[in-house]
């Protein structure tokens, strides 16, 4: 069942809607910008382009955006990680051109893959930006708890009073944030089983 | 199993750890560029209202600050335009814009072609802006590559200040193409001018010389009077004058090489004039100086330069008539004291309404945030994001001049509507006759256009005192 709000946004986006998409652009511009960011090695000018095309993608294809498979943050993110991989195929192309088959960028096959990055496109990337981009997808309250914990070294107390909730509930949000990590980084990054483990349970996507 | 997921942990919380905090901020200017540009590509803006309660939510400056600053803005916005539209009307004089190029239709071949040239030239523009009269002063160092290349670096400055803009203007002249840059703003415009009809005749002010020192006479279909001989520099020099819409033209040439000793640009009336001067011939030039691709760093932005047509013009004296209590102008031409006056005027007002736009409000709050106390830096970071509008607009409002322009002698144009009152009943106001036709296109003080024959043109009384 989606929520109302979001159905709401996600119509008034669909309608061309100005103060919706400049509230969205506000609300995950830097978020996707960081994401591709990270996953493309720091590096600023293919970011920004790479981030200008998720933007351009989203406004064409927002119509393909439905509230009742997910919010459009998962959806903006989607696009994100296609385009990221895109990038990384294409690379991968035109360095070798002999590998090009009948879906040389593997567009039609990413769609099933729940991880950061489709895993062939994956192992391209820096373990700590592939981390980075995956903390980025969280949802800003089991991001906000997860920093907090192993970043910042609060303990869960100190963390409960900053976010205005009790010490159980940042436990279940540290618990569901380790959880969608686990999905999100796959085997790759984690290579003792917990991808496997992580990607068969409910939620991992984020 | 728990021993399991407690390792799982404690390797997951060491790969955060030494992630760190993956928050990223994107460059503030890009971030807005693009932030407009996805605003611009969803639709158009909603009602001024919203702007308007959009810019109350904004958290800049207290009303009597973000007043002053919009007074600021606004103004540096018109100085802007007038840099824009001076690198435009540079282009287009030396694209051949001003007829006096278009009218030399029967070319002699070029004889002992010049390969490359430098020259410089002194333009002082007058103004009327605010009411008061300003004067522009552009100085430019030009460089010629043959056939068709030209790279003008201006630095314009306004009265006797002494901050100057610099920018630089590349044309190829048979490309139909051109590269203005602000090195300062690391701002590229490229300037495609494939839909404007190439002028016949001559391509460079060099080959037209050469053509009229050698002939000794003037063309059949031109306005080119000889000046006799006169002295420059010590070097005897033959003189002609020539007329076009845009300028008069006076050019001395070595008559034994048919080169340019010097060139004087009369706009006509008190709205500026310009010298060419120190002319040097044939040395090498690196062709990198002619290149029309953006050096890198630089953010780009493009001029798809469309053909003017008489609706420009008829627009363009709809606005001054508007501006000018309802009374057409006392003549034609890009520097006509009421033209200046209602561009600028209309430059202002829509300046005004822009900075009402969300998106504008938002880019004025992240800069200011930005910049804090240093206000140049805060000016110059506006000027380059405003700029894109800037140069559209000083676009619109300059069309109409520019088909004005474009009419050559054999176009046999006329305006008669100084102090005419727009919508006065069957009052011509101007005339002229398209390439090619027949008949005249008359254009009343209506502002509507009828087409009339050369006999009944005659009958008309406004043409007859013309």
């Amino acid at each position: 069942m989606a929520d109302d709000e979001e159905s709401r946004m996600i119509s008034a986006l669909k309608q061309g809607n100005r103060s919706t998409w400049s509230a969205a652009v506000d609300r995950h511009f830097a978020e996707v910008y960081g994401f591709v960011f990270h996953l493309v090695g720091d590096d600023r000018a293919v970011a920004e382009d790479l981030n200008q095309e998720v933007w351009l993608h989203a406004i064409d294809g927002i119509s393909q955006c439905d509230a009742l498979r997910g919010s459009f943050r998962n959806w903006l993110f989607g696009i994100a990680r296609r385009r990221v991989a895109l990038y990384y195929r294409r690379r991968a192309v035109a360095g070798n051109p002999t590998s090009l088959s009948s879906d040389p960028l593997g567009e039609t096959a990413e769609s099933r893959d729940v991880s950061v990055l489709p895993k062939d496109v994956l192992e391209q990337v820096e373990r700590a930006g592939v981390v980075r981009a995956a903390v980025l997808l969280l949802p800003d309250d089991r991001r906000e708890a997860l920093l907090g914990k192993y970043v910042e070294g609060l303990s869960v107390e100190t963390i409960a009073i900053r976010m205005g909730r009790t010490a159980k509930a940042v436990e279940s949000l540290l618990s569901r944030a380790r959880e969608q990590l686990r999905g999100l980084l796959g085997g790759h990054v984690m290579p003792d089983g917990d991808g496997r483990r992580a990607m068969s349970k409910r939620g991992v996507v984020p | 199993m728990s021993d399991q997921l407690n390792r799982d942990d404690e390797r997951l919380a060491r790969l955060v750890r030494e992630a760190g905090d993956p928050s990223v901020l994107p460059d503030p200017q890009y971030a807005q560029r693009l932030r407009t540009m996805i605003l611009a590509r969803v639709g158009p803006s909603e009602t001024v209202a919203s702007a308007t309660e959009d810019i109350r939510k904004a958290d800049v400056p207290a009303a009597w600050e973000r007043t002053r600053q919009m007074k600021r803005i606004a103004k540096f916005a018109v100085a802007a335009t007038i840099l824009v539209a001076s690198g435009i009307l540079a282009g287009w004089l030396t694209i051949g814009g001003g007829s006096t190029n278009i009218a030399f239709a029967e070319v002699v071949k070029a004889l002992d072609a010049v390969r490359t040239a430098t020259y410089e030239c002194t333009m002082e523009m007058t103004n009327a802006m605010d009411g008061n009269t300003h004067t522009i002063n552009i100085n430019m160092k030009c460089f010629f590559l043959a056939p068709s290349c030209e790279r003008n670096e201006m630095w314009t400055s306004m009265g006797t200040g002494t901050d100057k803009a610099n920018s630089i203007l590349i044309l190829d002249h048979k490309a139909m193409r051109g590269l203005t840059l602000a090195p300062e703003q690391k701002l590229a415009t490229v300037v495609d001018l494939t839909k404007i009809k190439r002028p016949a005749g001559p391509s460079s002010p060099f080959e037209m010389v050469r053509q009229l020192v050698r002939e000794g006479r003037s063309n059949l279909h031109e306005k080119v009077e000889s000046l006799g001989k006169k002295e420059i520099d010590g070097r005897v020099a033959v003189g002609f004058r020539t007329h076009s819409n845009m300028a008069d033209q006076i050019f001395w040439a070595d008559p034994q090489t048919a080169r340019l000793v010097q060139v004087e640009v009369d706009f006509g009336g008190d709205s500026g004039h310009g010298v060419m001067s120190n002319f040097r011939y044939d040395m090498a030039l690196d062709p990198s100086l002619f290149s029309l691709a953006p050096p890198a760093g630089y953010t780009i932005n493009t001029i798809e330069a469309t053909m003017p047509g008489e609706d420009d013009l008829i627009n363009t004296l709809r606005l001054i008539a508007e501006h000018n209590d309802g009374t057409f102008p006392s003549a034609l031409g890009m520097g006509n004291r009421e033209f200046l006056q209602a561009t600028q005027a209309a430059s202002i007002s829509a300046t005004q309404e822009f900075l009402k736009e969300p998106e504008t409000a938002k880019l004025l709050k992240d800069l200011q945030a930005q910049y804090g106390k240093d206000k140049d830096g805060f000016m110059k970071a506006w000027m380059k994001a405003q700029m894109p509008f800037t140069q559209k607009l000083t676009q619109k409002h300059m069309q109409g001049m520019m088909f004005y322009n474009m009419l050559g002698s054999q176009n046999d144009s006329h305006y008669a509507g100084m102090g005419v009152k727009l919508g006065t009943p069957n009052r011509p106001i101007f005339w002229y006759k398209p390439t090619g036709a027949d008949n005249y296109r008359v254009m009343y003080a209506d502002l509507s256009v009828k087409e009339m024959t050369p006999g009944d043109l005659e009958k008309l009384p406004a043409a007859k005192s013309e």
